[in-house]
């Protein structure tokens, strides 16, 4: 007021005079008109001023509306967060604000219909993208106020901006779905470094996040694969997206996967391409499943151009016929396009005389059908047999036709030949069994008949000499004992044939023998037979073989007497049996000191009735080593000998 | 001190006559019979055909029987002395120049009591007799033809 005095003391009275009447008849009117109104004016003041000081205390930005939606007041974080400034704010209508961006339906929504009823809402969510500042998620709580001393409402509107919050918990939702997944999720920056491995990645490609972030994503390429990833990035830095691509790649093993890979490029905030994100998915199993499925495939198609056997593949609904191989073209001599689409009967071939669906059931039910011997007629009229078979073979049924015309009379002809063959045989054994009897009896009728005129020639001479013996002279009587000595010479020759015969008909009987005690036991009689003789026997002990015991039985005594034979000239005889190393091999032997022979005559050795000695020097029937080289053969061994002429002989023999 | 007769089954002649030497050359002095078949023998045995009437069960020491025989051969005999009650104990020597496995294997199966080869050399076969004989004839216990009578 002083001031104002001071102002008014540099005026004159009657300005002062005037300045009052004019502000009395002001006042006046003042009081006429806004009797109320200076003072709700007051209050309006004092509102606005508690809620400022309100607002302002709000970190969240915060509007205050009136009733009519204008805006009384905002705090300071509302005008840093959405970029406006109060002179563009206070005093509008909330929905013109900022160029009308904040006409958010869903706000008005709030503010004309759900908060009018409810006078407090808390955490409504509104999504909106305003031109300055961007996309933007915000929280809105609001509350609205009755005022009773002004009679009117106001609104408070707090406005959380979660857009980062929201970001950081997608980021992070993102970072765990990238870490649980199964795929590979990479991250590589446009020149090919990686920047992200997830899990997914580890397993899949063996490497651990640590060794590989930084490294060049061409680890993982095969080296003969180079250009793709020049090209993949390429592609990339145009802003293309590759979509499942399926390519090869590189374990850290070394092993080589089969992946799928879709690849899009990485954006920063301002748009520009920072790399490429790469999912990659394992499909090595798959493509290991196709690839045999393509090349089991290949290998049907390929048995099927060229199998020897025709091969009809028929629709399983009526039998048609879907396709040919070249061998059917050249069996029934129909081109495939002639006969696809006609049935097996039109090509000449009947194997169903029924319903086709019937043989179609019974297929299913027993997966191969066989026809032998079918007659087929072939487009030329020929007459031809073959061998066929259905099976399934998921889209058609598969009908191979081998033909068999010309093993059919192969056939025949074999059959006829081996009937003959039998036949032959059947005589040829009939009279081998005839000639064998003969043999037999024969053997038999030397035995008994031939042996008795011989013991009757040596029984009556023998009877001469004790009877009448000495009515003859020295020389009668040496005549008479030459004729009984032929006569016995005979029988022996006679019973060494026979044991011939005899070994070649029956079989050994196999058993272990031993062949020290056989050959100590043949000793003692020869030391017994010849006692005047003082042959020396060296036998090795423990001498074992398996054979038959009766014949091996008659090698060594055809061998010990053989021995004892030719040691008769001998001074000091010495015989010996063992077993010792022949060519690498182990053989029996039955050695003398006798009168030995010449190896020139070696080959007569083992031949009936060849004698390498004379008779006068060494009686024999030149039987015994034919006997024991056929026993020794029939035992499946080996027999020979070494000698030299004085230098005694050795006889080898293997069982 | 024998009157055993000795019965011999043999069709060779010559046969017969050595065997008669050999046997007496050895002291033997039974009194022998000869049937020269099988049928003979048979007759002989059981008192049949020729010898019809005749004290059907003769005291035999012996048979020396050879196996190839015209009629009916040695091992038929044989079976026939076996299978006869009286007979079936009667002392039976196989004598035959068969060396047959089967043969000697046959006549020990149907019960010979001996085999025995007749070697060409007549000295041996000589031995052969005159051993049998002192077995047969002097050592061995004859048995009970008829024990029922």
């Amino acid at each position: 007021m002083g001031d104002l005095m001071k102002d008014d003391e540099k005026k004159t009275k009657k300005q002062l005079l005037d300045e009052l009447t004019e502000l009395r008849s002001q006042n006046a009117a003042l009081k006429k008109t806004t009797n109320g109104n200076i003072a709700s004016e007051l209050v309006m003041q004092e509102a606005t001023r508690y809620a400022e000081s309100i607002v302002e205390t709000v970190r969240e930005p915060l509007l205050i509306l009136d009733a009519n939606l204008k805006i009384i007041s905002a705090n300071r974080n509302f005008y840093t967060t959405f970029k406006v400034n109060p002179a563009n704010t206070i005093g509008r209508f909330i929905y013109d604000l900022g160029n009308r961006q904040w006409d958010i339906p869903k706000l008005r929504e709030l503010l004309e219909n759900i908060l009018p009823k409810k006078e407090v809402f808390n955490g409504f969510e509104v999504e909106h993208t305003f031109h300055n500042i961007g996309h933007k998620i915000m929280l809105l709580n609001a509350r609205q106020i009755y005022r009773a001393d002004i009679n009117s409402k106001i609104i408070l509107l707090a406005i959380e901006d979660i857009t980062e919050r929201r970001s950081i918990e997608e980021k992070l939702l993102l970072a765990t779905i990238v870490e649980s997944s199964k795929d590979a999720i990479i991250g590589e920056s446009l020149d090919g470094i990686i920047t992200s491995w997830n899990k997914g990645a580890e397993e899949i490609y063996g490497y651990t996040k640590s060794e590989i972030i930084g490294k060049s994503i061409s680890v993982i390429v095969p080296p003969r694969l180079p250009d793709e990833l020049t090209d993949i990035l390429s592609k990339i830095k145009l802003g293309e997206a590759i979509k499942s691509y399926e390519t090869i790649r590189r374990r850290k093993d070394g092993q080589n996967i089969y992946v799928s890979l879709s690849v899009s490029a990485v954006y920063d905030a301002e748009g520009r391409i920072l790399g490429a994100s790469t999912i990659a998915r394992d499909i090595t199993e798959r493509k290991q499943l196709e690839n045999l499925l393509k090349e089991s495939e290949m290998q049907y198609r390929l048995l099927f151009e060229t199998a020897n056997d025709g091969i009809v593949l028929l629709e399983k609904s009526e039998g048609k016929i879907a396709h040919i191989n070249p061998s059917v073209e050249k069996m029934l001599g129909y081109s495939a396009k002639e006969v696809i689409g006609n049935k097996l009967q039109d090509v000449g071939l009947i194997i169903d005389h029924g319903d086709f669906q019937i043989t179609m059931k019974n297929l299913n039910k027993r997966g191969i059908l066989r026809y032998n011997d079918v007659p087929v007629k072939t487009k030329s009229g020929k007459q031809i047999y073959a061998d066929t078979y259905l099976v399934d073979k998921a889209k058609f049924a598969q009908c191979n036709i081998r033909d068999i015309t010309e093993r059919r009379s192969k056939e025949k002809e074999i059959r006829l030949l081996n009937e003959d063959l039998e036949k032959r045989i059947l005589q040829r054994t009939a009279q081998l069994n005839e000639a064998n009897k003969e043999l037999a009896s024969f053997a038999y009728s030397v035995s008994h008949d031939l042996r008795a005129p011989l013991r009757g020639i040596d029984g009556w001479s023998l009877a001469l000499l004790e009877e009448y013996g000495d009515t003859l002279d020295d020389q009668g009587r040496k005549y008479l004992q030459r004729v009984r000595t032929e006569t016995q010479q005979m029988g022996m020759l006679i019973e060494d044939l026979l044991n011939l015969s005899r070994i070649t008909r029956i079989e050994p009987q196999l058993m272990p023998i031993d062949l020290t005690a056989m050959a100590s036991s043949i000793a003692n009689r020869l030391q017994e037979e010849n006692p005047q003789r003082n042959i020396e026997f060296i036998i090795q002990p423990a001498l074992r073989a398996n054979g038959d015991n009766h014949l091996i039985n008659i090698v060594l005594t055809n061998l010990f007497d053989n021995a004892v034979k030719f040691t008769g000239k001998q001074f000091l005889p010495r015989i010996e049996f063992g077993k010792t190393e022949v060519d690498g091999g182990k053989a029996f032997f039955v050695r003398d000191n006798g009168a030995g022979f010449d190896m020139a005559h070696a080959p007569k050795l083992f031949g009936a009735f060849q004698r390498l000695h004379k008779s006068s020097e060494f009686p024999g029937t030149g039987i015994g080593l034919a006997t024991v080289q056929r026993i020794i053969h029939r035992h499946g061994g080996r027999i020979w000998a070494n000698a030299q002429i004085d230098q005694g002989a050795t006889f080898y023999f293997t069982l | 001190m024998n009157t055993k007769t000795i019965l011999l089954v043999e069709d060779n002649p010559s046969d017969i006559e050595l065997t008669k030497r050999a046997l007496a050359n050895a002291n033997i002095a039974n009194k022998l019979v000869v049937a020269e078949d099988g049928q003979e023998a048979l007759d002989y045995l059981f008192g049949t055909g020729h010898y019809a009437g005749r004290d059907a069960a003769p005291l035999l020491a012996v048979v020396l029987l050879d196996l190839k025989l015209p009629k009916v051969d040695g091992l038929d005999i044989l079976r026939r002395i076996r299978a006869n009650e009286r007979t079936k104990r009667l002392p039976v020597v196989i004598l035959t120049s068969s060396q047959e496995e089967q043969d000697i294997a046959a006549g020990y199966d149907l019960g010979a009591n001996s085999y025995i080869q007749k070697p060409v050399d007549f000295l041996k076969f000589a031995e052969a007799i005159k051993t049998l004989g002192l077995y047969w004839l002097v050592l061995n216990e004859l048995p009970h033809l008829r024990n029922n009578s």
